[in-house]
């Protein structure tokens, strides 16, 4: 909810973000950067997971999108950063509305597959179309603006756009249309019943992600100045449904704590055991049976317990 | 909403990694990051890299180290994933401080750690990753070299031994992703080459991770072409042998093979079932060169890791990091530009021979042992071995 407490912690959030650099080396800036990236994708999925109840697998090709389009525009066109960026964003809004238009056309696991299906077929054409995307080998050396072309500079750059897209999710998901969706998701019928277009409602909601989605995409090429074609592959679409799950997809934070506890689990079991697979999938089990509202419900019921 | 206690809980988490094991800044040593994958499909050639590299290690330590500084190793698990490799390689620079990075086994990987090695200006040595991208004007900068062999010189090299084996219709059958297309790429050229009348006369490209063959084999055998030039890889082999065999494929063409499928590794793992008279290829075998420094090298190995007879990877990690330490020593200091400088046209000499580093494109000519697949002689290791077995030289067939 919009309330003055939640934009004030927001706030705090983002200051304390925004220090980062001020008072830790460079690994925990690219760290944070990294986190920053994923957290917004993951935002953006749940849109899709949490308050429309469509669980999407192909979530990945957007990114891809956005992340591929970013790097041949900026690097193979040598178009200016701003229009590069925003061509961007806007080539995965119009993917997603493609796709969408046929994915919405079905429901639960139609959905889902359909979904996949879309996913595939971008990694395909990240794979084949050589000329343009260099397939398998990756597209490296993007043509990355030099006045962001600094850890730390890139790291505010980060910021700046999570924070932008992240209050623009959160009007979304606060706004009547918002609340929409969450109707479409509670009962589909019933929404349908009292005049909503639940179909044009979903649709939105895809195009809406999708294009947050191009936008991280995009942040994560100019932070790697590479992008791979194991960004579109379908355990890239994984990855943001785990971060949104194990975050939590009933609360707007959630996932991009997932995508946080995520990515931090990930560094720090590699570097204890080879084995880390192992762990991450055990404790991806205990969070899906212990805790399936993921750790934002945790928090949520120790804070009811604590009032 | 957010309460106060959720905040505690990303506070908690922040102050956690806000305190991350800052790796002492010893001024004494010298720090090599090295990302090989140990975990996931590339975990065996990786393990075996990690372990010449640790055995360099050892030994120029124990010789009191490089200009006084003794070498350490930080590993990082790049898990055969560019997004990952290109994590591990930054978190090896901003945290763990190190001079140098080496490794990486796929092209995607040694791609993503290149493109780290740039912007943060540290030199990388390219142990594995074979494309040729990574050296091509477009992609090169100062900061990457590499010790493997290319796909130049592998897929240049098979046809060196096609035109030597006299063959004239030629099929192919390579993985289709860019590094069967480089090897394609590279034996079509060099055979027009040295071998214009041959032919080219099917070209079979099974799907990355397919794991059936049959289709393209009795497309082949139904070709009549006298041989075959694969790219089907030592990690895919076994699968296709095993369905090719039954057709007699093995022995209706003459099959050279790219992609280490010679390697003793392999030879022992498929034992009877390698077909007999294949040629094939190997970063190293134990039992050829029979040089001093060779057999020194296969004796401390055999120390290092306890076996009789040693694997083929080990040599790669070993060079990698050989290039770095004899570079260091020609410039005096372990500083980057120093080191590049002695790089650069560096020759040096490795366990299987001189290699030289080219200055102009940061590639060693590095080539490959090759060799017809046979059942030893040896009573003590009853696995294939190549025999005869030669080192083709790479001068030739780099570009």
């Amino acid at each position: 909810m919009i309330t003055q407490r939640n934009m004030i912690l927001l706030g705090i959030a983002f200051v304390a973000l925004a220090l980062v650099p001020a008072v830790s080396g460079l690994f925990l800036v690219y760290l944070v950067t990294e986190i920053m990236i994923f957290a917004l994708f993951a935002l953006s999925f749940n849109l899709l997971l949490g308050y429309g109840g469509l669980i999407s697998f192909g979530h990945a090709a957007y990114f891809a999108i956005g992340a591929y389009a970013c790097a041949v525009l900026l690097t193979t066109l040598g178009w200016p950063f701003l229009f590069g960026f925003g061509a961007a964003i806007l080539l995965s809004a119009v993917s997603a509305a493609v796709i969408g238009y046929f994915c919405v056309k079905l429901t639960e696991i139609y959905f889902s597959m359909l979904t996949l299906a879309f996913a595939q077929l971008v990694w395909a054409i990240a794979f084949k179309w050589v000329a343009v995307t260099n397939g398998d080998t990756g597209f490296t050396g993007v043509a990355v603006p030099g006045w962001m072309d600094e850890p730390v500079r890139f790291f505010y750059f980060t910021l700046i756009v999570l924070a932008v897209c992240a209050y623009m999710l959160w009007r979304i998901v606060n706004s009547a249309y918002g609340m929409t969706l969450v109707a479409t998701r509670e009962n589909y019928n019933r929404a349908e019943f009292i005049g909503v277009n639940v179909r044009r409602i979903q649709l939105v909601a895809f195009v809406l992600a999708g294009t947050f989605a191009g936008v991280a995409g995009a942040l994560f090429t100019l932070f790697n100045h590479a992008v791979f074609v194991e960004n579109a592959w379908w355990t890239q679409s994984a990855e943001v449904m785990i971060m949104s799950i194990l975050g939590g997809v009933g609360s707007f934070v959630g996932p991009a704590v997932g995508a946080a506890i995520l990515l931090i689990l990930d560094r720090s079991l590699a570097e204890i055991t080879v084995y880390w697979p192992t762990v991450l999938g055990i404790i991806l089990l205990a969070v899906l049976f212990f805790f399936p509202e993921g750790l934002m419900g945790v928090a949520k019921k120790a804070g009811r317990k604590g009032k | 909403m957010i309460t106060k206690k959720r905040l505690m809980a990303v506070a908690a988490l922040t102050a956690t990694t806000a305190i991350p094991t800052f790796a002492a800044a010893d001024e004494g040593v010298i720090r090599i990051g090295a990302l090989y994958p140990t975990s996931g499909p590339c975990q065996m050639i990786g393990d075996f890299a990690l372990q010449g590299t640790q055995m360099l290690v050892d030994e120029v330590n124990a010789a009191g180290g490089v200009n006084g500084q003794m070498l350490e190793v930080v590993h990082r698990d790049s898990r055969c994933d560019p997004a990952e490799a290109t994590a591990m390689a930054r978190d090896l620079i901003a945290r763990e401080d190190v001079d140098f990075l080496v490794g990486g086994v796929s092209s995607s990987v040694g791609q993503a750690i290149s493109a780290v090695s740039r912007t943060e200006e540290v030199i990388y040595i390219a142990s594995i990753p074979k494309t040729v991208q990574m050296t091509t004007p477009e992609n090169l900068h100062p900061y990457v070299f590499r010790s493997a062999a290319n796909t130049n010189t592998e897929g240049g090299s098979a046809a060196v031994l096609a035109d030597r084996l006299g063959l004239d219709r030629i099929c192919t059958i390579l993985m289709d992703y860019s590094y069967g297309h480089s090897l394609n790429e590279a034996f079509t050229s060099t055979l027009a080459e040295i071998r214009p009348d041959a032919e080219i006369v099917v070209q079979e490209w099974p799907q990355n991770g397919t794991t059936d063959y049959t289709a393209h084999i009795t497309n082949i055998m139904a070709a009549g072409c006298d041989g075959v030039f694969s790219g089907v890889w030592a990690g895919l082999f076994p699968a296709f042998a095993s369905q090719a065999g039954p057709f007699g494929f093995f022995d209706q063409v003459t099959y050279i093979t790219a992609g280490e499928v010679g390697s003793p590794e392999l030879a022992e793992q498929m034992g009877a079932d390698m077909p007999e008279g294949i040629w094939a290829n190997s970063y190293e075998v134990f039992y050829y060169p029979d040089t001093p420094a060779h057999n020194d090298f296969v004796a401390d190995l055999q120390e290092e890791l306890g076996v009789e007879h040693t694997p083929s990877w080990p040599v790669t990690g070993y060079v990698a990091l050989q290039w770095l330490v004899e570079a260091m020593e020609l410039a005096g200091s372990a500083e980057t530009d120093a080191v590049i400088a002695a790089l650069e046209g560096l020759s040096i000499e490795t366990p299987i021979g001189t290699q030289t580093m080219r200055a102009s494109d940061h590639q060693a000519n590095r080539g490959q042992f090759w060799g017809q697949m046979h059942m030893s002689d040896d009573d003590a290791y009853p696995y294939p071995v190549m025999d005869p077995v030669e080192y083709i030289p790479a001068d030739e067939l780099m570009d």
